[in-house]
Parts: structure tokens; sequence; C-alpha cells
């Protein structure tokens, strides 16, 4: 760009025209140059296939626990993809156990794919039918049909029959219903299945897929079929949980071993859940088996244009499927997986799996993008900053963070598996704090999401902007239908606020016992889902109930006096208690900083003979502080609780002498005054190392005397003015 | 005297305008800077990432982003119309040495000429935009289409250059069209060497702009910044005065060739 400048120079030391020319074709050239340089795509990565793994689990010594009793419905599916009609035509073989202590007599079934099937269902009803990204074009219905339901066996055991036993078994048929809204039907069993027992039940059906929708359906020869088959609810010992697919609400299944065989069309490049054991090529058709271990669904994906890359991260295949156009950013999501991969099995204990498998959507297809599903999810792509590059603008937030988000959900969801629609914030609020935590262990000295020129925004700072929107709506532990779609407190209230009050939290207590306590959740409840008590007892159990924040310092000679330092607890419960259950939001607000006369001891007083002594004139009651002694001032500093959730906050007051002090309040009382005597403060913050990622509003955070400007203002004009400047100029009149 | 010996021979006119811009774009800036004091005062912003407390103003404030808008848009309109009731004056100027009564009186008299050669430049370049995108739109190399556009656009702003100094300097008639219609063709057809100066004089204004645009981003928040940007407004100017001083110098040969 600024070769214009030598051109520039030429042009006055000669004649006008040929020399102005050559301006022309200079500073075109270098501006084209320079912005060509920067819109440079990064190059494809080197590729070294993986092969397929031969178990769907790692070893033993690897996996970590994998309890077998967590087993609970098995699924065999056959499925053929029609790719003309977008249709999936199959059977599924579900295998049924009942290991709680009721009985019952029917099955019920999640139809989600029935959410899409007409205007009145309750999702699109709440949806008004858009998602994401809005409505799409050339609207598809997408739909599930069962076609028939068989009983192929009951038993008293908890074994799996083999398919030679099932083959032998005579089917019996079974009558089945839809509910009111078709997410949900009841297939009723002609026997009761009582606790030990085990039923097999065969089912017909056909999925019409529909435009790429809410995380399913089709774009062109893009497929990610999810959500495609009958599912099994869960049986808790309070009945059983099947609920009805609503706008927010994810899923919840039990877990089990899945072993599917796939029939495409022969050039479609094939990502599922799980390991590939089997593939076949004839008669222009692929026919592909899987087999998925302790998961609790499957999800495959089929485009002719995947190119495909693999990676080895301590025996864990990593295999990214990628559009063509994007195969320069392969290498980042790579990047992405494997510090989060090592992040993770630090933090919450070893990813089970032999496998993972990262999916990106063709553009048209985003709608597909941004899913977990047991050992694939699909991201998203790395937003192209173009000339803003120059600009310094970076961020982390689209692709990688997505990569970050979606390989998260594989504990906080894929092994962990809560009640994603009792307790959405179990799952995505848990993901997002271990998401966060992924950033700091990746970027342990500056876990930035966005950069412009010198400028950053931290991961903590986006949480905290995020709560600056729509989080005192809705309170965070809230079954997932109450979070209404046009209300945008969904995402800021179950992503971002679960994340600020477990970090917050972490900030309070110490950092090493509160990921003791997240990895002794993780540990405990691995295939178990958790509940939020689980968890809120599990932290309990290792952080402590109460937690001493600030030992008290009273001064002997006057208790009452400000300068003494209460004692400072934490009620570990309380806090969780209020942060989950209320919208109250955490908000102080530094009210006064002052340096002013202390209170003399002039005037009349008794002596120990009871007689009034004394009657001096006030010293110094007329004379700026200024000009007092040092022993004659004190500081006084005002704290206001501005919000109706007490947290425990700091305070630190800077004085002229260069000092600091801090003192510790729990925030509980509406306003604290705080009195440093002898001291002439210059500069008093509230919460000076950023805690409390739970307040938002943090402007009114700090005061300071003798400093003419406020830190903000100018840089806000200064840009304004430039702006302005740019304007005139740009218009070149 | 060539084009840019033309400039620098009127540092007064250089600097005078500089100066008007600066105050336009100070006086519009103050209500910003009114409302920004405000909402944060009497508190103190200390950390040194500035995005963050800027993030939280506007969340807090929606009405400053309106402000702003305001301010760059009405300083904008204002140094427009200060340029069309100068720019008479300023052709004159560049034409040689005038007394400052002349350059007000020429200004004066010729303003409404301006007006209307200008409203009518409007016209022609919203219809040479609207055909350069149609064409470009296939393009799937989007800095082409930028500089295409852009190419466009400065090819406009010449066009216009020529009609004013025409109606300046040659007494051509303002009210009707085919003053910037001629100096649409004569571009082309007579003076192709100069229609490439003033676009690469362009591009170099356009070049100091993208520098203002790093300076606001990379200096946010440090005094040098706007200082800067006002030294690189003063350098934009001094090239749109170096183009429309290319047409000054283009009309004067040809007066002089047909004299």
């Amino acid at each position: 760009m600024f070769v214009g400048f030598s051109g520039v120079r030429s042009l006055d030391a000669g004649g006008v025209i040929p020399r102005a020319h050559n301006i022309f074709w200079t500073s075109a050239l270098g501006l084209v140059a320079a912005l060509g340089l920067i819109a440079c795509d990064p190059p494809a990565p080197a590729n070294t296939p993986v092969a397929e793994p031969t178990e769907a689990l790692r070893p033993p010594d690897q996996r970590g626990s994998v309890p077998a009793k967590s087993r609970i419905a098995d699924y065999v599916i056959d499925a053929q993809l029609d790719a003309e009609k977008r249709q999936v035509t199959g059977t599924v073989r579900i295998t049924w156990r009942n290991r709680t202590t009721q009985t019952v007599d029917h099955l019920p079934l999640h139809l989600y794919m029935n959410a899409f099937r007409a205007e009145d269902t309750t999702w699109m009803a709440e949806g008004r039918g858009a998602h994401r990204t809005g409505r799409p074009d050339n609207w598809q219905w997408g739909y599930i049909d069962i076609t028939s339901a068989n009983l192929t066996e009951l038993r008293t055991g908890v074994d799996a029959p083999s398919p030679t036993e099932l083959q032998q078994q005579q089917p019996k048929q079974l009558e089945w219903k839809e509910r009111d809204d078709p997410s949900l039907a009841d297939v009723k069993l002609p026997t009761t299945v009582g606790p030990g027992q085990q039923v097999t039940i065969e089912l017909a059906f056909v999925t019409q897929l529909p435009t790429v929708f809410a995380r399913t359906g089709y774009h062109d020869d893009f497929f990610m079929v999810a959500q495609w088959f009958p599912k099994v609810g869960v049986l808790e010992e309070t009945g059983w949980q099947a609920h009805v697919f609503t706008f927010h609400s994810e899923f919840y299944a039990d877990f089990g071993n899945y072993q599917v065989f796939l029939d495409v069309p022969e050039n479609m490049v094939v990502g599922a859940s799980g390991i590939r054991t089997a593939e076949e090529v004839a008669d222009g058709r692929k026919k592909l088996t899987y087999k998925a271990e302790m998961v609790h669904d499957f999800a495959w994906t089929a485009d002719p244009d995947f190119v495909e890359y693999h990676r080895d991260y301590n025996g864990i295949r990593i295999r990214q499927l990628i559009q063509p156009e994007h195969v320069g950013d392969a290498e980042a999501h790579f990047e992405a997986q494997i510090e989060t991969l090592k992040s993770m099995e630090k933090r919450f204990g070893p990813y089970p799996w032999s496998t993972i498998t990262i999916v990106h959507a063709p553009d048209g297809g985003e709608e597909a993008g941004g899913m977990e599903y047991p050992t694939l999810y699909t991201t998203s792509d790395i937003l192209n900053p173009g000339p803003a590059k120059l600009l310094g603008f970076a961020e982390q937030f689209s692709g990688r963070f997505t990569t970050v988000h979606e390989f998260g959900h594989q504990y906080f969801q894929g092994l962990l598996a809560s009640n994603e629609f009792a307790q959405p914030w179990l799952d995505e609020g848990m993901n997002t704090t271990s998401n966060m935590l992924v950033m700091y262990d990746w970027h342990p000295d500056d876990p930035w999401v966005a950069k412009l020129g010198n400028q950053k925004l931290t991961i903590d700072d986006s949480v905290r902007m995020a709560l600056l929107g729509a989080s005192t709506i809705d309170a965070v532990d809230r079954q997932v239908d109450t979070y209404r779609a046009f209300n945008p407190s969904y995402g800021v209230t179950v992503y971002r606020k679960t994340a600020a009050l477990m970090l917050t939290l972490r900030n309070l207590v110490g950092h090493e016992v509160f990921d003791k306590g997240l990895r002794a959740y993780a540990d405990k409840y691995r295939f178990r889902h958790p509940k939020g008590s689980d968890l809120a007892d599990t932290l309990i159990a290792t952080i402590g109930r109460r937690v001493t924040l600030a030992e008290a310092k009273i001064r002997h000679d006057d208790p009452k006096h400000p300068e003494s330092q209460p004692e400072v607890v934490l009620d570990v419960r309380d806090y969780l208690d209020q942060a989950l259950q209320t919208v109250d939001a955490v908000d102080y607000k530094l009210r006064t900083l002052k340096v002013r006369r202390i209170v003399g001891r002039s005037g009349w007083h008794r002596n120990d003979a009871g007689e009034l002594i004394g009657g001096e004139e006030p010293e110094g009651l007329d004379t700026p502080t200024a000009k007092l002694d040092d022993d004659l001032v004190e500081t006084l500093v005002v704290i206001d609780r501005k919000g109706e959730f007490p947290v425990p906050v700091e305070l630190e007051v800077e004085f002229e002498d260069g000092s600091t002090q801090r003192r510790m309040w729990d925030g509980k009382a509406r306003y604290w005054a705080f009195t440093f005597p002898g001291k002439r403060g210059i500069r008093a913050t509230i919460d000076p190392d950023q805690k409390l990622l739970l307040e938002a509003h943090t402007l009114d955070n700090t005061r300071t005397r003798k400093r003419k400007d406020d830190g903000l203002t100018q840089a806000v004009v200064d840009s304004a003015e430039l702006a302005e400047l740019i304007a005139i100029g740009g218009m070149g009149l | 005297m060539n084009a840019l010996q033309r400039v620098r021979s009127a540092p007064g006119l250089w600097l005078g305008l500089w100066v008007t811009q600066l105050v336009i774009a100070y006086a519009f800036s103050r209500p910003v800077a009114a409302t920004v004091s405000q909402a944060i005062s009497p508190h103190t912003y200390l950390r040194e990432q500035l995005l963050p407390g800027i993030g939280e103003l506007f969340s807090q404030n929606p009405e400053l982003g309106a402000l702003i808008g305001t301010a760059v848009v009405t300083a904008g309109i204002l140094s427009a119309i200060t340029w069309i009731l100068l720019v008479a004056g300023v052709i004159s100027r560049l034409s040689g040495p005038k007394p400052t009564a002349e350059f007000i009186g020429t200004a004066a008299s010729k303003s409404p000429h301006m007006l209307i050669v200008t409203f009518y430049a409007l016209i022609a370049r919203a219809l040479a935009l609207m055909t350069a995108g149609l064409l470009v739109r296939g393009l799937e190399q989007p800095l082409i289409k930028a500089a295409t556009v852009f190419v466009v656009w400065s090819i406009c702003s010449v066009a216009l250059d020529r009609a004013r100094t025409q109606i300046v300097l040659a007494e051509a008639s303002a009210l009707h069209p085919k003053t910037l219609l001629h100096s649409f063709r004569d571009l082309f057809r007579t003076v192709p060497k100069q229609l490439a100066a003033a676009v690469g004089v362009n591009f170099l204004a356009a070049g100091f702009i993208v520098c203002s645009l790093f300076v606001a981003v990379w200096g946010m928040g440090t005094g040098w910044a706007i200082w800067a940007g006002r030294g690189l407004a003063g350098l934009t100017l001094a090239a749109t005065l170096w183009r429309i001083a290319i047409a000054v110098e283009s009309v004067e040969q040809g007066r002089n060739q047909a004299g």
C-alpha cells in the first residue's frame, strides 16, 4: 500500500501526464496487492489417513469407567437412503432393559422428526416455522411414520438376545398410537415388563427428511440424518421421561449399543456415530455397517463433496469431513479439537470412545451446523474477515469455538447425559463452563475470543457482555419449554449465565478446589444421567458448604469501627440456589470515594472526676483536606448493592502514597462504608480481579480522585471524530 | 505550472479548507463527548482493553450509536454543503493566485451553478454505480468488484471536477446537463491521460482514507490517533485538491490550445 508514496515523490520531479499515469497504476496495484495478500485462504492441511478403529470404545485402561448397568437400550437399525426422495426407510429393533423397580405396560417413543410435520406441532407453533437462521427456502416438511410394530421378545434376563435367537422368535404385532403432539407415540405391550426384565420390539419406519432445519435434513446432496428413528423414553423411578419435542429442547435417552446398517448411493461420503465395521459397494449403492457402544443416539451424514482429513490423538481417531471450499480451515479445527480433548480429559476424565467425527455442513446447509451427537458433531465455518484482517480483526467464535463447544458436549451430554429437557443448563450451561476452562487452558495468558486493532475481548468479557442482554427474564434451572421462543433469554441464561455463575463460584472459592469438585462430579456421574442436585451436592461435598473468604480483623479499641474487616463467609448452597433459581442480578456500584477530615476530640468531655473539661475549637474544620496532616484525614469509600443477589465482593483502594489496601464485603447489606484513617485514597475499585463474572454492569465499579478523564469518553469521541473525518474525506467532493 | 505545483502554491487554501473540516468534525463530536461523559460520570474506566467498556456503554446507552451515526452523517452533509459553496473559489484559486475577495466572489456567484452540476453528477454517479454493480455482480473476486466500483466512482468525481472547472473557468453552462455529459465524453476522448492521472490520485486519496481507518482502529484509546487522523484528513484533502488541479490544468491547456 505504501508503495504509493514513492510514486507521489517521483511525480513531483518531472512532467505531469506520464508520471500521473504511473501514479494510477502504482497506487491501484499497491492497493490491490495489499488486499490480495490478506484475502489468501490458508492452505489445505497435510493428510495422513488414520485407520478406522476396530473397537468403538477405547481400551479399558484408557477409557475410564464404563458401568455395564448403564446399558439400557440397544438398537439395531437397517436403513436405506433414497437421495432423490430425501427419504430414509428402515427398521429398528430395540432391546430395552428395565433396570428400575417399576413395572411398565407400554414404551413411549420419541418421533422427533414429526416436530416438523405440520404447522401446528408444538415445535413449529412455538418457533413459527423458523429456527436459528430463519425460515428455510423451498420448505419440505419432515416426518417419521411407523409402518409396523412387532414384539420380538420378552425375557427376564438382561442380556441382549443374539440375532439368531431373534430370528427364531415369532413376532407379535403391537398397537401403537401417536399422542396429541406427534413427536411422541406409545407402543402398547401385550404384557407388563417388570424390574430386571427386558423386551425387544421391531419397528418399520419411513423418515422424510425436511429441508435442512433445526439441525437435521437435506440441502442439495448434503444429508444430515439426525433424530431420524424411533427412540424409547427413559424410565426413571418416578416414571417415564419422554417429552414432547419443543422449540429449544434437545434430547434425553438411555445408553446402549448400536449396530446400524446403512445403504446409500455409491458416491456418498458418509460420517456416522461410532466406527465403521464393514463396507460393500455394489450396483451403484454403498452398504455400510456401523457399531457404536455406550451411546444414547446415532446420527449420520452423507455428502458426495466431503473431503476427509484425519488426525490421531492418543489412539482416538479424529475424522474431519469438510467442504472443499473450506479445506484451508481444517487445521484450525483439528487444533481446536485436540486442545479441547487435552483440556477436557485432564479436567473431566478420559474420553471413552475411540473416534470423533467433525462434520462441516455446506453453504446453505448451516442449519445443520453446531450440533452434537455421540462421537460426531457438526461445527461451523470460520468467518473470513477479508480486508478487516488488515485492521487486526480476528475472532475465535466462529468455527474454532463451535468446535470447542460441540466437542465439549461429548462430555456434557454424551457422557453425563443429563435430562436436557428438564435441566438444559446441566448440558448447555455446564458445557459452556467447560468451554471457558478449555479456553483458559488453551490460551493461559490471554484467553481472547475477538480482537480489533490493539484491542481484544476475552472469553470472560464475552460472557459478561452477553449477560447485559436478557439474563433476568428466566431463571437458570428451568424446564426447557418455559423458555419461550419470543424471548431472547434461552441462550443468555442457559449457556452464559450458567457459565458465569459457575466461574464466579470458582473465582471466589479458588480454582483448585472448584476444579476438583467438577472432576468429582464428572467421575461419579459418567453414564449416569446426573441431575442438578447431584452437581450441587458434589460441589458442596468437595468445596464445603461454608467457605470463609475473609477472616475477621476487629479493631480491639473499636469493634464497630468500619476499618475492621468482618468475617466474610460464602454459603455455597445459598449461592447456588439464588444463582440457579432466581433472576436476581449481581450488581455493585462504587458510590463514594472521598477524603475527609477525621472526627477529632475537640469539644467538651467529662474527665474521670465527672467534670466537663476542654471546649477547644475543632481543629482544621474549615481547612481543605489537602492541607491537613495525614493523621487528620481519612478516606471514605461507600459501595452500594444495586442487584438483589448478594455475593461477597472485594474492594481495592489505592492511596496517594502509592500503597493499596483491600477489603472484603459479604455484600448482604444494601450498602457498606469503608474508612481508611490517615490515608488519602485516589482510586477505589470494586472487584479489582474481575472475579464476579455474574456482574454484567461494571462501568460503575471504579471511582478516582484527581484523574481528569474517565478512561472511555476520549476514546469514543476520538473514534467518532475520526469517523466524521473519514466520511468527509471519503466523499471526495 | 503542473497540477501538484498548483496545490503547493496555495497553502492558505489547503490550510483553510483543512481547518474547516477539522472544525466541523470537532463540533459534531462534542454532543457525543457530552453524552458519553454523562453516561460514565462520575466513574472511571481503568482497564487497558476498551472493548468490554465500550460494549457495556453502548448496550446500556443505545442512543449513543444513533448519536454517533447522526454526527457522522450531519458532519458529512455540512461538509458537502460547505464544499459546494466554496468549490468555485477553490477552482479559481487553483487556476492561479487570487485575492481573497475574488475567491469569495467567485465562490458566491458560482455556488448555484455548482449546486446544479453537483445534482446532475449525483444522478450520473448513481446510474454509473448501478451499472457497474450489475456488471461486476457475476465476478467472484470481491477485490476486483471493489476496485471496479471504485474506478467508476472516481471517474464520476473526475468528470464532475472537469464540469465544474469548465463552468468556473470557461463559462460553460451549468443548467444544461450537456456540460457534465461532455466532461465524461472529453475524459475518454480528449484527455484520457488526465483521467488516468486523476483516478490515480483518487486512489491515493483512498489510500489515505484507508490509513485513517487503520489509525482509528489501531490507535483506539491512544493520544496520538486523533492527531494522526487529523493529519491524514489534511493529506486526503491535499490529494483531492490535486485531483481538481488536474482538471484545472487540463481545461486551461485546452483553452490555451484553442486560443
